[in-house]
């Protein structure tokens, strides 16, 4: 008898650890995650690499720098939503994008190309253990987004994904020689802060043929970690409009629930969607902020 | 019926007009030519321009350094107003051949030189601005002498001292077609 229990025993042992092992490894993704929040002085820095084309003329390095709040803006066992501030010249704060990180989701959103992305389910089996990355614009529109593994080895944190996006916001309005960014993100925590590297090609997409690739591009975000007092005015803004921008996510969620593509219209009446939103305020309703969304939704 | 003869004399007028042109790029592929158009875009910072191409006659070949068959050179207008010349030529690299254009301003100075298409892994560096921008500025009284007026490049030795040369040649070819008064630079 205590012969045939032996293998029961052991196995439950086994199945246990690997449980425990689990729930540890989530919570070090968790820790991860939530350890991009606080405040950073931020250094942007991009290079165009190298062309398959001979001819292509490299463009000039982009650089900038600005000082950024982040912090939690939603949180369950399963989702972790982070907004990003930019406090400009000490006076003034500018939402900036937010990351939204779900664990073993399978609903996410593929950049096409024209302003569409497609609305799709993986395979359960395909995101288990995985978290995915939503990575939305200043006014909660879509931007990116791509599914993979919290990495802990040799003391090192980190998640890398490549997907498809739209221009970044330093080329949208300066180029229109490539229509898509394959995007290879490297998010990794740092003693310093965190570090978003990447590693990019810039893609010619047309119907019916194969991607063309224009020219490839190296960039490091370095986020350094600051005390949290120099973003206090970006904390206060965030307490005064956290209402209102909790309706728009509610909207924008309405919206996302579903299958295919989204195609939005760069602008309406001469103005992105970011500008018809300056009007909004805590008084607007998800009515009000539907109305101007719907504005942009092609079809 | 009376209408036939005359449609057809259009045809026929439009096919000469055309025939020259189309001929005048028979040497150049088609490749190399959507290259150089926009790298004229570029250079020349229009888009409305034409092509004239230059007709060397054979009898000067013997004193020109680099081919002018083909409509390898042609003089860029906007309307009847000189904007320069592009030479489109092509060159040895180590065991294949590449296409460049260099482009002149109306005073036949070099602008800008550029490699369109490049066949081969080694030597790719050629391509680079950083390199060719030592071109600009040259004229048919210049000389290119690689690694002594223009910088050689590790690892590419063969395809720059290449591109020197012929740099060297359509300027020395250039100074013998103006003295031919083979070129209107009248801007």
């Amino acid at each position: 008898m205590k012969k045939k229990l032996a293998p029961l025993f052991i196995g439950t042992v086994l199945l246990s650890s690997l449980s425990f092992a689990q729930k540890d490894k989530k919570e070090l993704d968790r820790k991860s995650i939530k350890d991009m929040c606080g405040c950073y002085e931020v250094t942007f820095k991009y290079t165009e690499t190298f062309a398959p084309e001979i001819d292509y003329e490299k463009k000039l390095d982009y650089t900038a720098a600005a000082l950024e709040w982040a912090q939690v803006i939603e949180e369950d066992k399963d989702h972790i939503a982070i907004q990003h501030l930019l406090v400009v010249n000490d006076s003034m704060v500018i939402k900036h994008w937010r990351q939204d990180w779900d664990y073993g989701n399978r609903k996410l959103f593929h950049y096409d190309k024209d302003n569409t992305w497609k609305f799709l389910t993986l395979p359960k089996e395909g995101v288990k253990g995985q978290w995915t990355q939503k990575v939305f614009q200043v006014d909660d529109s879509p931007r990116y987004s791509g599914a993979a593994t919290w990495v802990h080895y040799d003391g090192r944190h980190y998640w890398e994904n490549r997907t498809d996006s739209p221009l970044p916001r330093r080329e949208y309005t300066k180029r229109d020689d490539y229509n898509v960014m394959s995007r290879g993100n490297r998010q990794e925590i740092t003693p310093y802060g965190w570090l978003h590297e990447q590693d990019n090609n810039k893609v010619v997409r047309k119907d019916g043929v194969e991607d063309v690739l224009l020219v490839q591009e190296k960039g490091y975000n370095v986020y350094t970690k600051v005390a949290d007092s120099k973003c206090k005015l970006a904390q206060d803004w965030w307490k005064d409009n956290n209402a209102l921008w909790e309706r728009v996510r509610a909207v924008w969620d309405t919206v996302y629930d579903r299958e295919g593509p989204l195609q939005l219209k760069p602008q309406v009446d001469g103005q992105p969607l970011f500008m018809h939103f300056y009007g909004l305020d805590n008084n607007s309703t998800e009515a009000d902020i539907r109305a101007i969304i719907d504005k942009f939704i092609v079809g | 019926m009376m209408n036939g003869p005359k449609k057809n004399g259009k045809v026929w007028g439009g096919l000469c007009l055309l025939l020259p042109i189309l001929f005048s790029f028979i040497g150049i592929p088609d490749k190399v030519m959507v290259k150089v158009r926009t790298a004229i875009s570029e250079t020349y910072a229009t888009g409305e321009y034409h092509l004239l191409p230059i007709s060397v006659p054979e009898s000067l070949q013997p004193q020109l350094a680099v081919d002018f068959q083909g409509g390898r050179l042609q003089q860029i207008l906007v309307d009847k107003r000189v904007l320069g010349y592009a030479y489109i030529g092509e060159a040895a690299s180590m065991k294949n051949k590449f296409d460049y254009v260099i482009f002149f301003d109306a005073d036949l100075n070099i602008k800008k030189a550029k490699v369109l298409i490049y066949r081969e892994d080694y030597g790719r560096q050629i391509g680079s601005q950083r390199w060719l921008k030592q071109y600009i500025g040259l004229g048919p009284e210049d000389t290119v002498a690689y690694g002594k007026t223009v910088d050689a490049i590790s690892g590419a030795t063969i395809s720059a001292k290449s591109m020197a040369m012929a740099v060297d040649g359509t300027l020395k070819s250039l100074s013998v077609l103006r003295a031919n008064n083979m070129l209107n630079t009248d801007k």
